[in-house]
């Protein structure tokens, strides 16, 4: 990877030394930090820690006022069935991502890139890949209307092939609306995290699957013990953003369902939505949004050393 | 045919996988197909027979999406997502630019300090966002997007660009600076053209960003004269009078040009995924 | 390591002094603002436009024609006033309001249904008492049919300004009708036999989509009025005092449940949307469909003319409500509390509720008036003269549920309806709404 590369480089002391060489007059450095760091600041790490603030009030947006309440906004959460409702749904999301968007797609992009498959692993790289440069709600208003018991394909097309008895209102019942809804997730992203094992594994030497194949392993063991851990990089990175982005998942959830049938699709990020500008209850949404934020942080301190290599030590 | 029963069982296996291959390409193509098509039905043709083609083509199904507001939200998606991107790479740059460039105290720690930036999902920080964005009176402005927009893709982009400056050669611009060159005029005149490659993949990256963006033209803008194409797309869905063929073909109409362009230009976005190894 | 801690602190203290700071700024702002009204205020007595935004919510392109030619009349009759009109849809709506009440963006005059969800917005303080405005125009009072213009009124004061009414009535196609050989029902038991009828003719009986779960709260305001006294139901529905104990609450569910399981809705009720059930029923894909008599003229009428007939729902013999109540309710505008030209929006709600604008609307969009006389042979079809009357007949009209109650007893209630059409027990229901329900009696 062109990125990883630059760890090893930076940490040659040489290396430092030339990058001090050229601009020595540091006070310039300033200005060229100063517009990206202040809005970095202003609208990302501000509202976090306003957001913290809100969670002890008890304030509607038009309210000339806040009520500090202190921890009342918690307590009401963690008696709140909706908001369980809403983490078992984003962890149903993050469990099945995983496996579609990193086990699916590991395998996808190990057989696009046997040799047999010839231009046809170029055409089948480009269609996985399209649904996801397009837009969550483009993809969720036709899947609506694809899934729709009365318009839809779907329903008329497991009667063709003898599923009948599988037909069902996928959006409109509780029991199937929330895996209809992370189904398409998976319809649309497969192809994105595929594409980055494609890169990953272009970049493994060659001779180790020589090797391998001169050792007597077929393309089953090749694939276990040659392209898995040669990718492990990109797995694990893939893994924790995938895991976070199903913990921030709102398009998705809005545009199909809106939570919906009852509270039964609601995720985190909708259902702070809802509070907040549905009900009117900015309090109540703010402890709801620092509980996303207590658990997308929490993963992404793995995200974070991920790139702290990158940059490495240069002592 | 003979030839793949008879031989090999690896031939048979090699087959199934082309037929499953196959099958999963057509799970995505079919659905694109039904959209394009139901686009040109009238909508009593849709609800009797979803399944057959239109009796007669209805092209101007797509000239009534594009009337009904979907050049209105076009534009604004491309005035968003052009300053938006503009505003992440002239930040991003000039941040990547002087971390790599200069030596200084903590810049290894600022470094941290605006990657971890990533740790902090957009929904995180809506609501104190929405209030902030009121006060200094940029609230329901095109401004409302923008800003924030871009501020989510700094941190991203910064470390595209600058993982791509510490291991880029330095002759170039250390003659520039025996010549006497400017900071600013090395960064303009000689940094930028040799960081063509790298900033293609930020502008594609933050440009599909910005371009498929919902929550933050929902909730920082009122006026629907600003809005962008997605909210467009879900509020022709909710009018009482929807026209769900005509809504068809505004899907249609806006997935196009990111289709047109991922086509166009795969090269830069499959060298953005290696770049960032995070899906954009 | 260090470093990042002293930009950590560093982080903090800017934080910490721009969250603790914030009210405060909060009212700088606002003294800014009204500085920038002083600023603002005086090009104007130069003679300069006075500019006031409208928001309404029907932005459906068939409407388009008439809310432009309302801005150009008011604007040719007003020349030194600038209206500014902008629509959103009906369920957007909801958050739009609550939103850009928040922003301090508040158009000076806006939208509002009737029943609590204007009163909320009184109590606020975000509407203007416009009594003396109607005191000083008897004219324009008295244009009003008197029933309507009170739903505007909160503790004795007019604040909304009545644009339309509407009612919702069983709307049924003739053809399936004949054909099933069955007849407008006079009863509710009536009602369910010509549904089983139909079913068992192969048809569906009830074309209905409740995707936006306002759709099951329409059938629950009418069934609530019939099942629940009357006096029970005003208790329940303030709320300071909503309990929802009354069994009365239960039969209605179980009736919109016993609807769904006897199969007389299509497929997928919760994934259908208000507007596709409607595109359904004109497709002739079912032979009744419960809707609003402002869509006789617009929807049903256009689309099958001389097809389609409409009744309302019938008494429910045996149960304890008022049986002579419709489901509906006036769309009505409230003046920003905040507004700057209050004079000017008054001329604008005048200039809207006049007869030749409501005939306009009568005629154009098939709406039917507040005002007296405005809805007649020449501006509407027989449907809705026919309809108007019958309203007037009724006893009460019903405010819609979604709207006559808490928005947080609303937003439960509403949830709860598609579980209930997913099987959910009726008496589950309710226990969920009478918790929310206390909740929100304990904080008022």
């Amino acid at each position: 990877m062109e990125v990883q590369g630059s760890g090893s480089i930076i940490r040659n002391p040489v290396f430092v030394e030339m990058a001090g060489i050229m601009y020595r007059e540091n006070k310039h450095a300033i200005k060229y930090i100063v517009p990206g760091v202040l809005i970095i600041i202003l609208f990302i790490y501000i509202p976090v820690i306003m957001n913290f603030r809100y969670s002890f009030f008890s304030w509607a947006s038009y309210s000339k006022e806040k009520r500090f309440i202190g921890f009342e906004n918690y307590i009401r959460l963690f008696h709140d069935d909706v908001f369980y409702t809403a983490l078992f749904n984003n962890t149903a999301y993050a469990i099945i991502s995983v496996v579609f968007q990193i086990g699916l797609s590991l395998i996808i992009a190990w057989i696009l890139e046997q040799k047999f498959l010839g231009n046809a692993s170029k055409f089948f790289r480009i269609v996985f890949y399209i649904p996801s440069v397009i837009s969550m709600t483009v993809v969720g208003l036709l899947w609506q209307m694809i899934y729709n018991p009365n318009i839809g394909l779907l329903n008329p097309l497991l009667e063709v092939i003898g599923l009948r008895n599988l037909t069902r209102d996928w959006l409109g019942d509780k029991n199937t609306a929330i895996y209809a809804v992370i189904s398409v997730s998976q319809w649309q992203y497969i192809g994105s995290t595929m594409m980055l094992f494609i890169v990953a594994m272009q970049k493994i030497p060659q001779e180790l699957f020589e090797s391998a194949a001169i050792d007597g392993a077929g393309g089953m063991k090749q694939f276990i013990y040659v392209a898995v851990p040669q990718c492990k990089e990109a797995i694990l990175m893939n893994l924790i953003v995938t895991i976070v982005n199903a913990f921030k998942v709102f398009d998705e959830v809005y545009i199909m369902t809106g939570g919906g049938p009852g509270r039964s699709t609601e995720v985190l990020g909708t259902y702070l939505y809802r509070a907040a500008f549905r009900n009117n209850e900015m309090g109540y949404a703010t402890a709801i949004s620092t509980v996303l934020f207590l658990i997308t942080f929490f993963i992404s301190v793995f995200q974070l050393q991920f790139y702290r290599r990158q940059i490495g030590d240069s002592k | 045919m003979r030839k793949l029963i008879k031989g090999k069982p690896e031939n048979i296996i090699k087959a199934g996988i082309l037929i499953l291959l196959g099958l999963y390409a057509l799970i995505i193509i079919v659905p694109f197909l039904w959209m394009i098509m139901s686009g040109l039905k009238t909508n009593k043709e849709l609800f009797l027979s979803p399944w057959e083609l239109p009796e007669k083509w209805n092209f101007d199904n797509y000239l009534k999406a594009w009337s009904a507001g979907i050049g209105k939200y076009f534009f604004n998606s491309i005035l968003v997502t052009v300053l938006a991107t503009l505003l992440d790479l002239a930040c991003s740059c000039s941040l990547a630019f002087a971390l790599s460039r200069y030596r200084f105290k903590g810049a290894r720690g600022l470094l941290m300090f605006i990657i971890s930036g990533l740790m902090l999902a957009p929904q995180v920080g809506l609501i104190s966002n929405y209030k902030l964005l009121q006060m200094f009176r940029i609230y329901d402005t095109y401004f409302a997007v923008i800003i924030p927009t871009a501020a989510f893709r700094i941190p991203f982009t910064t470390f595209l660009i600058w993982s791509y400056l510490v291991t880029m050669n330095k002759d170039l611009e250390e003659a520039a600076g025996i010549e006497g060159c400017k900071d600013w005029q090395a960064l303009l005149y000689i940094l930028l053209p040799l960081l063509k490659p790298i900033l293609a993949t930020g502008v594609l990256l933050t440009a599909k960003y910005a371009w498929n963006d919902f929550l933050f033209p929902l909730v920082f803008t009122e006026n629907i004269a600003l809005k962008t194409i997605p909210y467009g797309l879900s509020s022709m869905q909710s009018t009482q009078d929807t026209n769900w063929t005509v809504l068809l073909a505004a899907l249609t109409i806006s997935a196009f040009p990111m289709i047109l362009m991922f086509i166009l230009l795969q090269n830069q976005f499959i060298r953005g995924l290696s770049a960032g190894s995070v899906k954009g | 390591m260090k470093k990042c801690k002293i930009i950590l602190i560093l982080l903090a203290i800017l934080a910490f002094t721009g969250c603790s700071g914030s009210p405060d700024t909060g009212e700088e702002n606002k003294e800014k603002q009204e500085e920038s009204k002083v600023t603002e205020q005086q090009p104007e007595t130069d003679g300069e436009k006075v500019e006031i935004t409208f928001l309404h919510k029907w932005p459906e392109e068939s409407r388009a024609e008439f809310w432009k030619s309302v801005e150009e009349g008011f604007e040719d009759s007003y020349p030194n006033i600038d209206v500014k009109i902008e629509g959103v849809a009906d369920d957007p709506i909801k958050e739009k309001l609550n939103v850009m009440l928040g922003g301090g963006d508040c158009p000076d005059i806006f939208f509002s249904w009737g029943g609590e969800y204007k009163n909320k917005f009184i109590r606020e303080g975000i509407a203007l008492d416009l009594t003396t405005y109607y005191e000083a125009d008897e004219g324009w009072r008295n244009s009003y049919i008197e029933a309507l213009l009170k739903s505007g009124q909160f503790e004795g004061k007019q604040y909304g300004t009545p644009f339309l009414v509407t009612a919702k009535v069983f709307v049924y196609n003739k053809e399936i009708f004949e054909k099933c050989n069955v007849n407008v029902p006079a009863t509710y038991e009536e009602f369910l036999s010509i549904c089983q009828e139909i079913k068992d003719q192969g048809e569906t009986p009830i074309i209905f989509g409740n995707q936006a779960p306002w759709a099951a709260a329409h059938y629950i305001t009418t069934f609530n009025q019939k099942c629940v006294p009357a006096d029970v139901l005003q208790k329940d529905y303030d709320p300071s005092s909503g309990e929802f104990m009354d069994a009365g609450y239960v039969e209605a569910l179980e009736m919109l449940q016993a609807l769904n399981e006897n199969g007389y809705f299509n497929e997928g009720v919760n994934s259908t949307s208000s507007s596709a059930a409607r595109e359904m029923f004109w497709a002739g894909q079912g032979a009744i469909i419960y809707d609003e008599i402002a869509n006789f003229q617009g929807m049903y009428e256009e689309k099958m003319p001389g097809n389609w007939g409409w009744f309302a729902c019938p008494a429910v013999e045996g149960a304890k409500g008022n049986q002579s109540t419709i489901t509906g309710g006036a769309d009505m505008f409230l003046v920003s509390a905040d507004t700057e030209h209050p004079e000017e929006a008054v001329q604008f709600l005048k200039y809207l509720t006049s007869m030749e604008v409501q005939e306009k609307m009568c005629k154009e969009l098939g709406f039917q008036s507040c005002i007296k006389g405005a809805v007649n042979e020449e501006t509407s079809i027989p449907e809705c003269v026919d309809a108007m009357e019958f309203i007037e007949t009724q006893d009460g009209i019903a405010d819609w549920l979604d709207t006559a109650m808490s928005a947080n007893v609303v937003d439960i209630y509403l949830a709860n309806l598609q579980e209930l059409l997913n099987g959910k027990a009726a008496a589950e229901v309710m226990t969920d709404v009478q918790a929310e329900a206390a909740r929100v009696a304990k904080d008022y």
